[in-house]
């Protein structure tokens, strides 16, 4: 055998040998049923960079893609809230649980998470939206409050509200009293009002009626029907409401909701607090928290989550509830407030409890995202992609089939129009996919869905290079040449269209592969592997085949 | 065994007749994307969220009354149809334009939950697109397009010449088009894997195409032979005939078993197919029927070489 030949040989050995050795750990995972694989991957995580990935449309999981919102922050936190949200979200994934999370940062605002596997989808959600954003707010006094019902009341009434830069005379102060008196009959009242308004039908609620009308009483707190919540956040946001507290001196507080809500008689009441808007104690003091069950006290039984802060927060936490005992101290998780007991006693070892009615999930969900931190911007999610998993596996199957189908009827075509030839670009064929699966591997890309459409297009395509020399070599024997010259002059001819027109696709697969996102990114490579080998096999595996074939020019036939 | 072993047809000859069918199939194309408004794009471009449920009893008697429920959350009119075997129960249901945030699917399927307590179902899949990121992929998608077609003019002007850089992208176009119309009048959606398809058609008759001009440039500097240009075209179709029909058929009896596979199911894979099928012939026949004629006519006017 001639020198070239041997120096081929080796070539296509030392291909095949890489291909092999980059497969391997691949066919190592995935030959393991499933149990087995998750203990093999706890054992030995960086398999997962040598492998090729199964994506999520195959496997079921959970794919989101979600955008800061910078326009909260000031010029400098800008800077760095995309490494700081993407760490913040990095710790809360890890508490999720899922085996082979991954995290991407894109541009610079935008972060993708993936979650292969992953069942409850709620919970994902849940943990990686939330701000998490924790504080510690003291109540405002109920006279304070009555004040700020009073002055909503006469701002919306269109009535001159009370001044507090003006001089405090006696008709004011009387006229509080009164105002007051007049208050808390109100409160009682207003339940009945409520029945009334609704028996007039929906028409009423959009009218923007005197606040204090949406009040009642809840145990100790104020409440609104929850229906009515939307009415309620319009008149506190109106601007006139707000000038009105301010030029009462209540600008340094702010209403919010409560988290739980409760109900009485048919209809849902959301509780409404007033708390001083500077808030004591800020969640980045948090040093760990834990759900668990409450072991005593009113809550026993039910789920809460424990909190403990670092050496700074137990110290300031302690000065706090030492200076206010006998107040109430909301906590407040993304401006809502979870629970507000009152202070009996300072508490110095920086401990306290959340509890308000969660169930398992929502305590560990919450627990999590305060251990991870508060994400320094508001996050929106502005892509959602869920798989269950017994479609993905119906997918995996069908494109499993689909493929060994194409693969079976394209081979047995090439055996019966080219014969021997044929035989050879069968074999090259089979060498191309596990070429194309071995690059994949080697790059630690992802297999798709689309990425299977694109192996079962390539199976269709990959003989095009064959046939174009196949038929130029039938055209150069059929002008008479010997099988040997008809051999190389077919090869030489066509490897200039080959060349050509596989450029050309491959031009535009690389524009696919730099605008495609997820799914479409696998099709892509897929796409360019599947061309890079299919040149390879046909130009030099299949010449091989056909120079052992025929030898040197003595030969007299060819089978093709 | 030899198909085509000598064959001579007229194809050039023909080139009219040709153009006409190609003009009936563009303007059926045009006409029906003027009557629908555009292409019916998925909510990968719109924005907007798709589910998929699978109820354990049977619900297509049900769309209605789905239909009417969503309806009455305020969300519109959603597109609610069963998708796969009958036997598989399966619903797909789609908002499109809306659903900023998450809130969309889990008001859905909580609003079910709630009304079909009797017939539970299981989430089969679910995707929410955002309009901001809709819109971006449209215009990737567009400039996708409009740059391979900008990167192919120039890639075959250099390697061949101008008049046939021309004539590949004016097939292209053609290709193009007449897929997106075939969508267009049965009212598929185009979502992003079709973009992909019609970039890799693009791709795939890009190939073919340029297979016939090798031949042609081949043919046409053998300055023994006394064939007119158009002889000469016509040889050189005919001559590189069996393969184009052999490769085009091996990437159709691909595509087809895959469309067969995912016929029943709501998976992109069906649309990605179908786009696939048409595609592939189109752009086989554009090859002969288009791109050749197109240089031709160049030729009359400013002879090549």
């Amino acid at each position: 055998m001639s020198k070239n030949a041997l120096i081929k040989i080796l070539v296509v050995l030392i291909v095949f040998g890489l291909a092999v050795w980059y497969l391997y750990p691949t066919v190592i995972l995935y030959g393991k049923p499933p149990d087995v694989r998750t203990e093999y991957l706890l054992k030995n995580p960086d398999i997962l960079k040598k492998v090729l990935n199964v994506g999520l449309d195959l496997q079921g999981g959970m794919r989101l893609v979600l955008e800061i919102d910078r326009s909260t922050l000031d010029k400098d936190a800008q800077k760095d809230v995309l490494d700081r949200a993407y760490t913040v979200i990095e710790n809360r994934i890890n508490g999720l649980g899922v085996a082979e999370p991954t995290i991407q940062k894109q541009g610079s605002d935008r972060i993708i998470v993936e979650l292969p596997g992953l069942r409850d989808e709620t919970a994902a959600k849940r943990v990686i939206g939330s701000t998490a954003q924790l504080e510690f707010n003291l109540l405002r006094e109920p006279a304070e409050l009555q004040r700020a019902i009073k002055v909503i009341d006469d701002v919306l009434a269109g009535k001159k509200t009370e001044d507090a830069t003006a001089v405090d005379s006696m008709d004011s102060t009387a006229q509080k009293r009164a105002a007051e008196t007049e208050k808390a009959r109100q409160l009682f009242e207003g339940a009945e009002e409520e029945e009334t308004k609704d028996s007039l039908g929906a028409g009423e609620k959009k009218k923007l009626l005197s606040f204090s009308e949406h009040l009642i009483a809840l145990g100790s707190q104020i409440g609104v029907r929850d229906r009515n919540r939307a009415v309620i956040d319009e008149i506190l946001s109106r601007r006139d409401v707000r000038e009105g507290l301010e030029r009462a001196g209540l600008g340094g507080s702010t209403f919010l909701w409560g988290h739980e809500t409760q109900k009485q008689g048919n209809s849902v009441f959301r509780p409404l607090y007033y708390v001083k808007s500077r808030a004591e104690l800020r969640g980045d003091i948090i040093k760990d928290a834990r759900a668990q069950i409450a072991q005593g006290g009113m809550d026993a039984g039910q789920w809460e989550v424990n909190l403990e802060m670092n050496r700074e927060g137990a110290r300031k936490f302690s000065r706090i509830t030492g200076a206010n005992v006998g107040k109430f101290l909301a906590i407040v998780l993304d401006s809502t407030v979870y629970s507000a007991p009152q202070i009996r006693e300072k508490i110095p070892y920086g401990r306290a409890q959340i509890s308000g009615s969660f169930t398992a999930e929502e305590a560990k969900g919450l627990a999590i995202v305060l251990r991870a931190g508060a994400l320094p911007a508001p996050v929106t999610i502005i892509e959602k992609l869920t798989v269950g998993p017994s479609l993905g596996q119906d997918s995996i199957r069908k494109g499993v089939f689909a493929s060994l189908v194409a693969f079976v009827v394209i081979v047995l075509f090439m055996v019966i129009y080219y014969k021997l030839s044929g035989v050879f670009a069968d074999i090259a064929l089979l060498f191309n996919l596990v070429l194309v699966m071995a690059a994949m591997a080697a790059v630690n890309a992802t297999l798709t869905l689309p990425g299977i459409g694109g192996l079962i297009l390539n199976i269709g395509m990959a003989v095009d290079a064959n046939v174009l020399i196949f038929e130029r070599i039938r055209e150069e024997l059929r002008l008479g040449k010997t099988p040997r010259s008809a051999i190389d002059a077919g090869y030489s001819r066509a490897f200039v269209t080959i060349m050509d027109s596989n450029i050309t696709t491959l031009i535009t697969a690389f524009i696919l592969l730099w605008v495609g996102t997820g799914p479409l990114k696998g099709f892509a490579i897929t796409l360019i592997f599947g061309i890079i080998a299919s040149l390879f096999t046909a130009l030099f595996v299949t010449r091989l085949f056909q120079d052992a074939a025929v030898g040197s020019s003595a030969r007299k036939r060819i089978s093709i | 065994m030899e198909i085509f072993k000598s064959v001579q047809f007229n194809f050039i000859g023909n080139r009219n007749k040709a153009f006409v069918f190609s003009g009936i199939l563009i303007l059926a194309s045009v006409v029906s994307l003027f009557f629908h408004k555009g292409p019916n794009y998925a909510i990968d471009f719109l924005g907007g969220t798709v589910i998929q449920l699978q109820f354990e009893k049977a619900v297509n008697q049900d769309l209605g009354t789905i239909r009417s429920i969503i309806t009455s959350l305020g969300y519109g009119t959603p597109e609610v149809k069963t998708v796969g075997r009958d036997d598989q129960n399966t619903i797909q249901i789609m908002v499109k334009r809306r659903g900023e945030g998450t809130m969309v699917g889990e008001q859905i399927r909580s609003a079910l939950s709630v009304s079909y307590s009797h017939n539970p179902y299981t989430l089969l899949r679910e995707e929410l697109v955002g309009p901001k990121i809709g819109a971006e992929l449209q215009a990737s998608a567009l400039i996708a397009i409009a740059v391979s077609l900008v990167a192919i003019i120039i890639y075959i002007a250099v390697r061949f010449n101008l008049p046939f850089g021309v004539a590949a992208v004016v097939a292209l176009f053609h290709d193009t088009l007449i897929t997106v119309g075939a969508f267009s009048i049965l009212n598929y959606e185009i979502s992003l894997p079709i973009i992909a398809a019609l970039l890799t058609i693009i791709g795939y008759s890009l190939n073919d195409t340029i297979v016939v001009f090798d031949r042609i440039r081949e043919n046409l500097s053998d300055s023994l032979s006394k064939k007119s240009f158009e002889d000469k075209c016509n040889q050189s179709i005919n001559q590189t005939l069996s393969r184009t029909i052999i490769t085009s058929g091996t990437t159709l009896a691909a595509v087809v078993i895959l469309y067969g596979f995912f016929f029943r199911s709501a998976d992109i894979i069906k649309d990605f197919s179908f786009a696939m099928l048409v595609g592939v012939a189109i752009g086989t026949y554009s090859s002969i029927f288009v791109a050749t004629p197109v240089v031709i006519l160049w030729n009359k006017k400013w002879p090549i070489r």
